[in-house]
């Protein structure tokens, strides 16, 4: 099971507890089958299905990750992608786009706002599992760095 | 270069420049532009450069432009302008949106260029856009489909039966063998290369088969679906599979539009020469502007939530009826006012 060091209550470096991942797609056999996916790989895992509802819930929750499709209803995954970058308490968290668009000036476009990985549909769970968790000891590397 | 030069070159010439807060919200046009569509300057107060676009092409440019914000930002399109004289002029219509950090204020911002265009590139264009939606499209149940496998893959769990992945692989085999199903019938609707085999149908038991069909997907979203028939028997000579098929995408459309609580009535009918099939619904309706092209391939309204699939569903119904000599019509009061589509069949003699 990964675990990541976190603030304890009293805001003590130390405690441990699951990834939180915050995966955004349209389709809803795609959250169900991530959500357990991910849950067996040692992830908490929390879904929103559309770009305003992934807004909301990233500044809300301010996940480890975020898995993001690109092709979203409200807000498109680039527009979520920009704002997050944009906002200081989110601009840290590692994103993955996880999409059906294929064109090389999308991919280029993805890149551009700052996605972290690009990953093509289908995507292979075993990859995308991998890309979590190394992104994710980055980021506690980075921290455990500058601490 | 000055901002001042960089307006006199803007002003040079037949193109336009223009600043946008999005489609049809235009903070600044260069001079060509009032010149070109004889547009008094400063324009009056609520003026909607739209209304310039050619009424055949304004609900397809808008519906692009809003696509172009999900698919990358930048829009590439063919329209024609009224311009002063009265006739249309086609223009190539390039934008992008500004990224984050692109210009001062720019984020959100549409900047572009009109450009006069002697030819159109309509094919072209709708190959691009239609391999980027179908490559959407086709990629999503299959993506849904390698994550299913691999819970299949790991170890047995007690709270995920082995019957609840597979029937998830089976939902999403079928989504995909729609998918391609759509597209291969439409292709061989455009070629006429599909061929109807005629028998006498009763079309009120149809109508009840594919209600009975579409009950479990109805039930789930809490909708109420009913059907209106009349005592007789409603008898068309047609093909029964591809009347089904126009049955099953009107029903399937009206569901998908129609949200809790909301209703889905089909009534079938007929007089001394014709048959119907009538789909009513309490969704989310259509926008004047988007009716008159309900029925063109790949085509989706733009605020659509429940968007999904090809958006050829109705280029279906359409070419499958007119292979009958029928035809299909749709009215809607506008959005959130619900939607009915009828289809009209010769009665069998």
């Amino acid at each position: 099971m990964m675990q990541t060091p976190s603030l304890d209550s009293r805001g003590r470096l130390g405690a441990t507890r699951r990834p939180c991942i915050l995966v955004v797609d349209d389709y809803p056999d795609t959250l169900d089958v991530w959500t357990l996916s991910l849950g067996a790989a040692g992830f908490d895992v929390v879904t929103a299905i559309d770009g305003l509802e992934a807004v909301t819930t990233a500044q809300a929750l301010v996940p480890d990750l975020i898995v993001l499709d690109l092709g979203l209803p409200g807000r498109s995954g680039y527009e979520v992608a920009a704002i997050l970058r944009e906002t200081p308490a989110t601009s840290h968290i590692p994103l993955i786009a996880a999409t059906g668009f294929s064109h090389k000036a999308q991919l280029e476009r993805a890149r551009r706002v700052g996605f972290d990985v690009i990953m093509i549909k289908p995507c292979d769970p075993v990859d995308l599992i991998a890309h979590i968790s190394r992104l994710i000891a980055d980021t506690t590397s980075r921290q455990r760095a500058s601490n | 270069m000055t901002e001042c030069e960089l307006r006199r070159v803007a002003d040079l010439g037949s193109a336009f420049y223009f600043r946008a807060a999005g489609p049809g919200e235009p903070t600044w046009f260069s001079a060509g532009f009032f010149e070109a569509t004889g547009t008094p300057q400063p324009p009056s107060p609520g003026w909607d450069w739209t209304e310039l676009i050619h009424p055949d092409d304004r609900a397809a440019v808008l519906q692009r432009w809003t696509q172009a914000r999900a698919a990358g930002g930048r829009l590439d399109t063919e329209l024609r302008l009224t311009v002063a004289d009265g006739t249309a002029r086609w223009y190539r219509l390039l934008a992008e949106v500004g990224p984050s950090g692109a210009c001062d204020g720019g984020e959100g911002v549409w900047v572009g260029v009109g450009l006069e265009s002697e030819q159109r590139s309509d094919a072209r264009e709708l190959t691009t856009e239609f391999l980027a939606t179908a490559s959407h499209e086709l990629r999503t149940p299959l993506n849904a489909i390698a994550g299913w496998l691999h819970m299949l893959k790991l170890s047995s769990r007690a709270d995920l039966p082995e019957w609840q992945v597979l029937s998830a692989i089976e939902r999403n085999v079928q989504a995909e063998k729609a998918l391609i199903g759509n597209l291969l019938d439409v292709s061989r609707l455009t070629r006429g290369a599909m061929s109807i085999v005629p028998e006498r149908v009763d079309l009120t038991q149809l109508v009840r088969g594919s209600v009975a069909n579409a009950m479990a997907s109805a039930v789930a979203k809490g909708l109420d679906l009913r059907v209106e028939a009349p005592a007789d028997q409603v008898t068309i000579i047609a093909d029964r599979r591809k009347i089904e098929q126009v049955v099953w995408h009107l029903l399937a459309n009206s569901i998908r539009c129609t949200s809790h609580p909301g209703a889905v009535a089909i009534q079938v009918g007929q007089d001394h020469a014709r048959s119907w099939v009538r789909v009513t619904d309490s969704g989310e309706g259509i926008d004047a502007t988007f009716l008159p092209y309900v029925f063109e391939p790949f085509s989706q309204q733009p605020r659509n939530p429940a968007r999904t699939g090809l958006g050829l569903g109705l280029t279906l119904v359409r070419g499958l009826v007119e292979l009958h000599g029928g035809s299909v019509s749709a009215a809607s009061q506008g959005h959130g006012h619900g939607a009915v589509f009828e289809v009209t069949l010769p009665r069998a003699a």
